[in-house]
């Protein structure tokens, strides 16, 4: 397992606080936009629409991701623990059942 | 009467609780058919441990011994009805001799003698199934079990070790008996909750389902810590508590093992129940009983 794939495999078990500190985050920053919006600089105008299409942009990537980890990612340390042994013990398990296979059709004598 | 549905339920590893589900499985079929129960850990005997205290109070029936065990006349093997419509076959110690020969046996041969016995058995208390306790781990006795069975089934955990005993037992089955097809279906036992069921289907099917046939896992029974301590007090968890997913998943199990089987009594309903939410609930055996 490469670097990438182990740190994405290892994503899924913080999938919870990533979904929760994504939506903290987009509320905050929804609240703060609303006094800038009602603002009559238009610099304050143009940053409120900037922080809103950036708390719409968090919040959507939180959940995507939150989808993505609940479908496909290992949700808890022990899962992922359990995912990597058990493919590591499921390759050792075919190389056995290759070199059995090789012995049978190795002629005697 | 036809042939006997048998079913086994083997492991690569001991601990994995198959004596709960064995219990479990023969308790909910005795409800509305007769089945027997053959402990066939010749070396630990749980089972025979478990319904020890049940022997005293029932009546024995001696029926002959299994002939692969080339026992003496003087051994005794009974049968008694440890509850309505549940058999159990009780037995002396094995011997050493006997332990050898078992070890020594064909695996092929030892399941042709196996399938006759239970056949017997099940004959002479007229039992509609019969449900194989085996020892945990990767013995011939399991092997042949799973060759004379209808149905097998094998009970894993998801830690390490037992994975390992469970690949290791698919393989020395595959080397012992090479041609043989055998039913066998996965159940996962003892899952804590750190381990989702979307998580366990998804594992079983990227590693594991190739090794079982393309067939998809059977169950996951989540680890209830009181049924447990209370297994040996009192056997049969499924009647004592019939909310508890055990006895929930166990008639769930027995209707996905038998529900293309049209002799084993499992009714299978139209196309359109079948897809109801509710349609294992109503699944009937025989005599309309609730399975």
């Amino acid at each position: 397992m490469g670097p990438l794939q182990e740190i994405l495999a290892r994503l899924g078990t913080v999938k919870n606080p990533v979904l929760f500190t994504s939506g903290a985050f987009s509320i905050s920053d929804l609240y703060l936009c609303k006094d800038l919006f009602q603002a009559t600089n238009p610099i304050a105008i143009v940053t409120g629409a900037v922080m809103y299409l950036l708390a719409v942009g968090v919040v959507l990537i939180g959940l995507a991701f939150y989808i993505y980890a609940f479908l496909r990612l290992p949700s808890t340390a022990q899962e992922l623990v359990f995912l990597q042994e058990g493919s590591a013990a499921l390759a050792r398990h075919n190389a056995s059942q290759r070199v059995g296979r090789a012995k049978k059709r190795r002629p005697d004598g | 009467m036809g042939d006997p549905k048998i079913i086994a339920i083997v492991s690569g590893k001991g601990g994995v609780g198959k004596t709960m589900l064995a219990v479990a499985m023969a308790n909910e079929l005795a409800r509305s058919r007769r089945t027997l129960l053959l402990d066939l850990d010749f070396f630990n005997r749980g089972l025979t441990g478990l319904f020890a205290s049940l022997k005293p109070r029932s009546t024995q029936t001696e029926v002959a011994a299994p002939k692969f065990l080339r026992t003496n006349a003087d051994t005794a093997w009974s049968v008694s009805e440890v509850s309505t419509n549940l058999f159990m076959v009780y037995y002396d110690d094995i011997d050493d001799s006997q332990s050898g020969l078992l070890e020594a046996a064909d695996v092929k041969a030892l399941a042709n003698e196996l399938s006759g016995y239970v056949s017997y058995l099940a004959g002479e208390f007229k039992c509609d199934f019969v449900v194989l306790d085996c020892h945990g781990g990767p013995d011939k006795t399991s092997f042949a079990a799973c060759l004379a069975a209808t149905r097998s089934v094998l009970v894993s955990e998801p830690d390490r070790i037992t994975l390992h005993g469970t690949l290791n037992f698919l393989r020395t089955m595959r080397r012992e008996a090479p041609s043989a097809a055998v039913d066998i279906r996965l159940i996962f036992n003892k899952v804590v909750a750190a381990f989702g069921p979307m998580f366990l289907f998804s594992f079983y099917r990227q590693f594991l389902q190739s090794e079982f046939g393309g067939r998809e896992l059977l169950a996951i029974y989540p680890l209830e810590l009181y049924l447990t301590k209370a297994f040996e007090k009192m056997p049969f968890l499924t009647t004592a508590y019939p909310q508890s997913q055990l006895a929930a998943k166990t008639r769930l199990v027995l209707h996905e093992l038998f529900k293309d089987d049209p002799k084993s009594g499992c009714r299978r309903k139209s196309p359109s129940s079948a897809r109801s939410p509710h349609s294992w609930a109503s699944t009937t055996w025989g005599d309309g009983q609730r399975f």
